[in-house]
């Protein structure tokens, strides 16, 4: 693979004064909201604020083995990452709908047509869903056929996620990071833009958007992975209890 | 290992093994893309799958992320999710059942016409019927229907949505078709063919779908005159106290009338072709918030009241008058009108954000805002939607490797009997995956595949088939398997939320009457495309 580093510098050479100007921009809209409305600062922390059923249940922790009680903390910090990423994303909802309206007034009352609005929304609409990607696994959103697994006991539930996590979400995370890779990079060394001349030059920070659907999936996998395995050995625990005591 | 190595086995192979993946109840979205993938090494093993035909994966799902038509989607979600959320839904179906509870069955016909209403904006078959079964089902059996008769209308009428336009189904499956059709007509030489967009899928399932309604409504009706004790109407006495009142006539007046308004400029400005369905989504998901915060406090509803007042006069405006900013020379009377579609703007802004902050102050049972969780909603399903059609990208990815068009195309064609044969077996397929597959699954794989062999079929001899008429046949079809016994998608769902005291037995005798209207409507629809090509050829 042939990487233009030179033309992948000059990518990256903008990358700080956008990542600036938003931070900017971000920072002042929401000082002037906190001004104007200062219930705001709820709607801002809320994201944040993760529930404590998310952190450790201290009370399922076994003495018998050290590295099981690594699991469930492994996986709820994974969790709370894509926790906090999903509820951050969930505002895209209505900043979406919000501005396809101002481009649907603009354009059917003053006939005043933005190509870079309108493509902003479709920047939305594809980070909705590949930076919620994560987040609905960890909120089981992700439809399930339930036919055999509503009747399941939560044992063979365990089973079937941790085969599932390890043969299937992984290595489809890994193999489409790989693959993704030198597209993305492809494109960041050309910086490339809209196909149209008044587009959004920003074609490359999207692509890059499904690198981090692949972690962020990735992450949440290992999660559920490994949420799988404390169940599945804590079945083998008290079993190996009951042994001890007769 | 000549059979082995053959297109035939390593397909059906393929298919088997992700369905019976599929059984085990992993995510459907990952265990495609898991599934496929591990098939797709195991293949390339034995040297039987090329695997530089999976990098094209990125660049599928990039086409996914920057696909305009479907941008309708989310749109559409936060509309249904904020008219259920905010309890706008659960008002209209009380207000229906108020205004015609009276007569014989009229419980009945108003979860059909709520069904019709909202289920359209919603289009998950198991939210819809959940949703349904909850807020009427008690409703409905405290009235004294017949448990079967009730379950029967609950799972029928949350099914309807998906075929009636605006639903979400609706967008995916014309969003596929379109692809289809433009490969068919590759196929057969003609470059510049007519495209087929998502708002004539709308206008094409639309008398149909009220037909549907229409039989539904007619079969209640002749229940509720052959056999009345199933179901009765709601005592004049207890119905009546309040009906004298004036302020109760007005509540049921606006209730119904501000969603029925909502739901028909949508639609109707999606058909009459003034908006694309993504800039009627993003209007009716404003106009769903304006209601909510309208409904918060309707004594200090004036904001938004003004806010829609705002728009209307905007709208007015910009018909009279030639409002655009960028040319030479405006005339005076242009800058005022100007000026007060300006001022309109801003009253617009006022109403939106006050709704909006209204909305955030409704406070759920665990005392946490609503809009926060609307928006969280709408995020989980849009995922859910998404992130399937990116593992049946995969999966087709990994068939078209495996030659899996070919394959389809040569059994197809190599069937005897014709366009009939090929388009029953096809139907009949689709019906029994129905079982075991939800709509999204069988719209992201199965019409890919099968989309662009039939459409290059005719129909007749020297009548192409219409790729609208398919898309309605195939919407029908699928919905009717989600209603048949014993396995039907919707009967699961209600028998999740129905109380213990209905016996699976009562949902499955209350749903074939339902089941056979639909199949009614198949056969029509066979004899009589018009109905579906009719109003699209009108239209556009």
């Amino acid at each position: 693979m042939n990487i233009d580093f030179i033309g992948l510098w000059h990518a990256l050479e903008q990358l700080p004064l956008f990542i600036a100007i938003t931070v900017f921009a971000l920072v002042v809209l929401t000082v002037a909201a906190l001004v104007v409305f200062p219930a705001f600062l709820a709607l801002i922390s809320e994201p944040f604020q993760i529930r404590k059923s998310l952190l450790c249940e201290f009370s399922q922790l076994s003495q018998h083995s050290g590295w099981r009680n690594g699991l469930p903390v492994v996986a709820n910090c994974l969790t709370a990452v894509n926790t906090v990423i999903g509820r951050l994303t969930a505002w895209l909802v209505i900043y979406m709908t919000l501005m396809q309206f101002v481009v649907v007034i603009m354009r059917y009352v003053f006939s005043y047509g933005s190509i870079q609005m309108q493509e902003s929304i479709w920047y939305l609409h594809g980070l909705l869903f590949m930076l919620g990607a994560g987040y609905t696994l960890a909120k089981e959103g992700h439809v399930r056929l339930d036919v055999f697994y509503r009747a399941a006991t939560e044992r063979t539930r365990a089973w079937i996620n941790l085969i599932g996590a390890v043969v299937c979400l992984v290595p489809f995370c890994i193999v489409n990071f790989d693959l993704a890779w030198s597209f993305v990079l492809n494109s960041w060394a050309v910086r490339e833009g809209s196909t149209e001349a008044a587009g959004l030059p920003y074609i490359y920070l999207f692509k890059t958007v499904i690198l981090i659907f692949s972690v962020l999936v990735a992450m949440e996998g290992v999660a559920l992975g490994a949420r799988s395995l404390f169940v599945l050995t804590a079945e083998r625990d008290s079993s190996n209890v009951t042994a001890d005591k007769s | 290992m000549e059979f082995f190595a053959s297109g035939e086995f390593l397909c059906t192979a393929l298919f088997l093994t992700v369905v019976v993946l599929l059984m085990f109840g992993f995510p459907v979205a990952f265990t495609l893309m898991g599934g496929s993938l591990v098939f797709a090494f195991v293949a390339s093993a034995f040297g039987l799958f090329d695997i530089t035909f999976l990098s094209a994966l990125p660049q599928r799902i990039f086409s996914i992320m920057r696909n305009e038509v479907l941008v309708a989607v989310p749109l559409f979600i936060f509309m249904g999710v904020t008219l259920e959320r905010s309890k706008i839904a659960e008002e209209l179906l009380d207000n229906m059942g108020r205004l015609f509870g009276q007569v014989r069955g009229g419980l009945g016909y108003s979860v059909f016409v709520v069904g019709a209403l909202l289920a359209a904006s919603t289009g998950i078959v198991g939210a819809t019927v959940v949703t349904m079964g909850l807020l009427s089902l008690p409703t409905m059996l405290r009235r004294g229907y017949s448990p079967s008769l009730a379950c029967g209308s609950i799972c029928a009428s949350g099914t309807l949505g998906q075929v009636i336009p605006p639903s979400i189904v609706l967008v995916l499956l014309g969003d596929q078709l379109s692809a289809a059709f433009q490969q068919a007509q590759f196929a057969k030489g003609n470059f510049a063919p007519d495209a087929v967009a998502v708002h004539d899928l709308f206008a094409g399932a639309l008398i149909p779908g009220m037909v549907l309604v229409g039989l539904y409504i007619l079969y209640q009706a002749v229940v509720a005159f052959v056999r009345p004790a199933t179901s009765p109407a709601i005592p004049k006495n207890e119905a009546g106290q309040s009906n004298g009142e004036p302020a109760l006539v007005r509540t049921l007046i606006v209730t119904l009338f501000a969603p029925f308004t909502l739901i028909v400029a949508v639609l109707g400005s999606i058909l009459a072709g003034l908006a694309s369905p993504t800039e009627s989504a993003a209007m009716g998901g404003i106009g769903a918030l304006m209601m909510a915060g309208y409904r918060v406090d309707p004594k200090r509803g004036q904001p938004v009241v003004i806010g829609a007042l705002c728009l209307v006069t905007m709208l007015l405006l910009t018909s009279l008058f030639d409002l655009r900013l960028q040319r030479d020379s405006i005339a005076l009377v242009e800058w005022a009108a100007i000026f007060v579609a300006l001022v309109s703007a801003f009253g617009l802004v006022y109403g939106i954000t006050t709704a909006i902050f209204r909305v955030y102050s409704i406070r759920d049972d665990r005392g946490e805002s609503i809009l926060p969780q609307i928006m969280r909603q709408t995020l989980l399903v849009t995922t859910m939607v998404f992130v399937i059609l990116i593992g049946a990208s995969m999966f087709s990815l990994v068939f078209r490797g495996l030659n899996g068009d070919a394959v389809v195309e040569n059994i197809l064609h190599g069937l005897p009997g014709g366009t009939l044969t090929v388009l029953l077996l096809i139907m009949v397929i689709m019906f029994l995956l129905g079982f075991i597959l939800d709509f999204l699954e069988i719209i992201f794989i199965v019409v890919p595949i099968v989309g662009p062999i039939l459409l290059q079929m005719e129909i007749a001899p020297g009548v192409p088939m219409n790729p609208v008429w398919l898309g309605v046949m195939i919407a029908v079809n699928l919905q009717t398997s989600f209603l048949t016994p014993p396995f039907g998608f919707s009967l699961f769902y209600l028998r999740g939320v129905a109380p213990p005291s209905i016996r699976t037995v009562d949902i499955y005798k209350g749903v074939i009457p339902f089941v056979g209207i639909q199949l009614t409507m198949l056969v029509v629809l066979w004899f009589f495309p018009a109905l579906a090509t009719w109003l699209p050829k009108v239209l556009y």
